[in-house]
């Protein structure tokens, strides 16, 4: 089975080298992508602007823990930047410290494996955009809230003054049909 | 709870949005569930597939300037190609000491992220071909052991380490025979004066010098060791 793009494999090499143009380049081809994950979290372009600080400098000084040949740089990024995000939102909601350990443990880089080659992830994320279109009101709210806000389904619930079953059976069927959409576009089913 | 509810938990546990007791049943669960690992790593990805659906938005220059020079000027021709070298001697009896200290230690995880890096020193730990040196004898100071395995990374473990300062961690770093600067591995904790630190990366074994610790600022880019705690030499 093919494995990830070479040019990421090399810009994380060239990242374990502490080549500072490597970083220069990751800022180049991702960096968008991450600050406009977290300004949609965050919703503040000062604070966002921070926060992309912040995870570049994350990057860096842990990029040796990630795996070269197995690992999904991009995956393992774009989560470290939205996990910053949710850190910080949760900061403000001044939650327990418990749901961010979660979130440095969801980090690790051995859960980011390359199981198929770019164009087969292309080809499955843009399944996945056109089902997001196809989701209701309800369910991308919902969405919003999980994986945008970091809510918890308790924390949904009040704030969408539904009861928790709803939410859940809400989550539970958006998070179906994107994943319906990712595997019959060439995914991995379970 | 059946299998299709542990299914749609996946994508809420690996977005750490389960709430307490609902979490700690997954975790629970999937410690013992390779299904259930195998899930997560698939919710994960569907899960990056949703964050990158974000339509772009682009940071303005001036974020990339202030951001970049947080690393230092880029040095334009800077692909260094970055080479190991070490040499070592084997203690077999230790390594089966330290895969049972980690087997012991294996029955308080409970997290994945504990448990795949576990599997990874477990690998390093059993896989032949595997060399340790010990090193600093004095039980006052910092002591411990160092399991290179030159395809597979190595594994550092130190003992009698004291809790660092306030804003400042531990980091670990290989330090080339060539006289390039330390390449630094990863930051670690140090609980009960005890520190293990992982690097998953091919070690080629003739051109390592040493194995180094340093007290690193917590907030700051690890370029280079900031206060070395100790440097290991291998060979």
């Amino acid at each position: 089975m093919k494995l990830a793009a070479t040019n990421d494999q090399e810009l994380a090499q060239r990242l374990k080298q502490r080549d500072a143009s490597a970083m220069a380049e990751l800022y180049d081809k991702y960096g968008g992508l991450l600050y406009s994950v977290i300004l949609r979290a965050v919703a503040n372009q000062a604070t966002a602007e921070d926060l992309l600080q912040e995870t570049c400098l994350r990057i860096w000084n842990r990029i040796h823990t990630f795996d070269i040949e197995r690992g999904r740089l991009e995956g393992w990024i774009v989560t470290i930047a939205r996990n910053r995000a949710i850190d910080y939102l949760r900061s403000l909601r001044s939650q327990p410290s418990e749901s961010s350990t979660t979130l440095e443990d969801l980090e690790h880089s051995g859960l980011y494996v390359t199981r198929e080659t770019e164009a087969e992830r292309l080809t499955r994320r843009k399944a996945v955009g056109a089902a997001l279109d196809r989701l209701n009101e309800e369910q991308r709210a919902v969405l919003e809230l999980t994986h945008f806000q970091g809510l918890t389904q308790t924390e949904i619930a009040e704030r969408m003054q539904k009861p928790l079953g709803t939410v859940k059976s809400l989550v539970r069927s958006a998070l179906k049909i994107l994943r319906t959409s990712a595997v019959e576009a060439g995914g991995t089913a379970r | 709870m059946n299998p299709d509810q542990y299914t749609d938990l996946c994508e809420l546990y690996a977005l750490g949005a389960l709430d307490g007791e609902e979490r700690l049943e997954f975790e629970h669960h999937m410690a013992s569930c390779t299904d259930c690992r195998a899930g997560l790593e698939q919710a994960i990805e569907l899960n990056e597939m949703i964050f990158s659906s974000t339509p772009r938005v682009q940071p303005s220059p001036q974020l990339r300037r202030r951001v970049l020079a947080g690393f230092g000027h880029p040095t334009g021709n800077s692909r260094r190609v970055f080479s190991w070298a070490i040499g070592l001697a084997v203690a077999a009896s230790l390594v089966l000491t330290v895969i049972a200290w980690n087997m012991e230690r294996n029955a308080r995880l409970s997290t994945v992220a504990e448990l795949a890096r576990l599997r990874e020193i477990q690998e390093i730990l059993q896989a032949p071909g595997t060399k340790q040196v010990q090193f600093g004898p004095q039980p006052t100071s910092p002591h411990g052991s160092i399991f290179v395995h030159e395809k597979l990374g190595m594994i550092l473990i130190a003992d009698g380490l004291t809790a660092p300062p306030p804003g400042w961690t531990y980091e670990s770093w290989v330090v080339p025979k060539d006289g390039r600067a330390p390449v630094p591995i990863e930051a670690f904790h140090a609980p009960d004066g005890r520190g293990i630190s992982l690097l998953r990366s091919p070690l080629p074994m003739d051109q390592l010098k040493a194995i180094a610790v340093s007290l690193e600022p917590t907030d700051a880019p690890v370029i280079k060791p900031t206060k070395l705690v100790f440097a290991t030499p291998l060979g």
